[in-house]
């Protein structure tokens, strides 16, 4: 029989054995590819991805939505009427038009991820999605993990949105892993958001999307909350949603959701980008969401 | 770490990265090459990992936390790479070529053949834990961190993997016996 000291020593020793530098033409071929890969912007990242350590993985998943949602505050007012609900009123009466949940007309597919041409394209109910929405997107913006991005390469500048399913909410976003569950309707969302400790949650403002009513607000951290003493002890983790991405809203980094009721359940929608996005950019990502049209 | 080359890096500059990377690359492919035990695959999810790493360096929050979280993406990679191997592939009997071999003679060559043989059968969770535990040296409870699960389950898991590359090496030596050679 092999014993157990046996078989750690013998371990230890087989795997000392073995290649321990990598040939250069491995690295150097490696570099070479960065090239043709650009890097994924913060707010988009995905919780797989950032899976380190339990304060680590917290914290850097915390950049996904603060990234977005800090910013969104200020780059998202609509560009050309300060003061009105910050999401702007689209086209009313859209005439609905046949679809299913697979194909939708004059629209293609966003794909996951990578350029895409300017024209009309739809998400999918899913993961990502509790309907199927189509929008019209100019130039310049790229698919990135299920969601819109510009300036992806550009960290300064880079906006973006994309929807977002979430079912429950962490009981105590300062504290524990302990979750509770919240109701149907974007109405429960936003009431559900209002209970939480140390989160400030704004007067919802009622838009439309689509044609649809919508509510959206903001999310502060009250002013009475040191998240200091959180975990992570950079903000407030609010949520994890179904495609395993964290809000986290943080004392200087403000977020901002819709929520809208539709046939599939509950749409929201997360924004954002930064203070240095060009306001061109802006008025483009107020534009694309004007022409949201969801899906019966 | 350097911070302010991280922080160039995940600004966008590739020299920055690959100036952080090069200190730290041979480490991060002789882990690759331990849990997938073939040059070729090794090489393959150096690249990926490498790439992965580049794309998602904005996700990495605290500079200090640099090393932690470039072994989780690698170590992630490369057991995808396993995975697909499993999947793709018969079991394999490939003996080290190349590299040192154990100083002091500890292993023969029946002995490198029945753990190549055992670790190839271990799930390649459990090849990620020993590699982790023997070669880079971490105590369970770093594994689990770094794993992302419960340090109990790292302990368990490697505990297990233990077993599994015990009774390999078991199973093996009593076939030798009933071929009528020695063990």
């Amino acid at each position: 029989m092999t014993q157990q000291p046996d078989i750690e020593r013998l371990l230890d020793h087989w795997f000392a054995e073995g290649p321990s530098q990598v040939p250069d033409r491995v690295f150097d071929d490696a570099v070479g590819r960065l090239d043709r890969q650009s890097q994924t912007s913060a707010w988009r990242l995905r919780w797989r991805n950032l899976n380190v350590t339990t304060p680590a993985r917290l914290a850097v998943a915390a950049i996904a939505i603060i990234a977005v949602l800090g910013a969104g505050l200020v780059v998202l007012r609509p560009s050309s009427n300060v003061g009105q609900p910050p999401i702007p009123t689209a086209s009313p009466s859209p005439s609905p038009s046949p679809s299913s949940a697979s194909t939708v007309d004059g629209a293609q597919r966003l794909p996951i991820s990578g350029p895409i041409e300017p024209g009309r394209y739809y998400i999918e109910r899913g993961p990502l999605s509790a309907a199927t929405f189509s929008f019209t997107v100019p130039a310049g913006w790229s698919a990135q993990n299920g969601g819109l991005v510009k300036h992806r390469d550009d960290s300064e500048r880079e906006i973006g949105w994309g929807p977002t399913v979430v079912e429950t909410l962490f009981a105590d976003p300062c504290g524990t892993n302990e979750t509770v569950a919240i109701g149907p309707t974007a109405d429960d969302l936003i009431a559900a958001l209002a209970e939480l400790p140390g989160l400030e949650v704004g007067d919802p403002a009622d838009i439309t999307i689509g044609g649809q009513p919508a509510r959206s607000v903001e999310l502060t951290v009250a002013p009475t909350m040191d998240v200091a003493t959180c975990d992570p002890p950079i903000g407030l983790q609010v949520w994890l949603d179904r495609a395993g991405s964290y809000l986290l809203i943080g004392p200087d980094l403000p977020g901002r959701i819709v929520a809208m009721d539709v046939a599939g359940g509950r749409l929201v929608l997360v924004y954002g980008g930064r203070e240095s996005t060009p306001p061109g950019d802006v008025a483009e990502l107020d534009e694309m969401l004007a022409t949201i049209q969801v899906e019966p | 770490v350097d911070h302010d080359l991280v922080e160039a890096a995940q600004r966008g500059d590739r020299e920055a990265f690959v100036d952080l990377i090069r200190t730290r690359a041979d480490h991060l492919y002789a882990l690759c090459h331990r849990m997938l035990r073939d040059v070729d695959r090794a090489e393959d999810a150096f690249q990926d990992a490498l790439v992965i790493a580049w794309r998602d360096l904005r996700a990495l929050r605290d500079p200090d936390r640099l090393d932690a979280w470039m072994r989780r993406v690698f170590v992630n990679v490369c057991l995808e790479h396993a995975t697909r191997e499993r999947h793709r592939t018969a079991v394999l009997r490939v003996l080290p070529v190349d590299g040192p071999a154990a100083p002091d003679g500890l292993l023969s060559v029946g002995d490198r053949d029945q753990l190549e043989r055992g670790f190839r059968r271990l799930p390649p969770q459990q090849r990620a834990i020993l590699v982790l535990h023997h070669f880079a040296g971490y105590p369970p409870d770093e594994i689990a961190d770094l794993l992302g699960i419960p340090p109990g389950t790292a302990r368990s898991r490697l505990h297990n993997a233990h077993r599994a590359m015990r009774a390999a090496l078991d199973a093996d030596a009593r076939v030798e016996v009933a071929r009528g050679r020695p063990a």
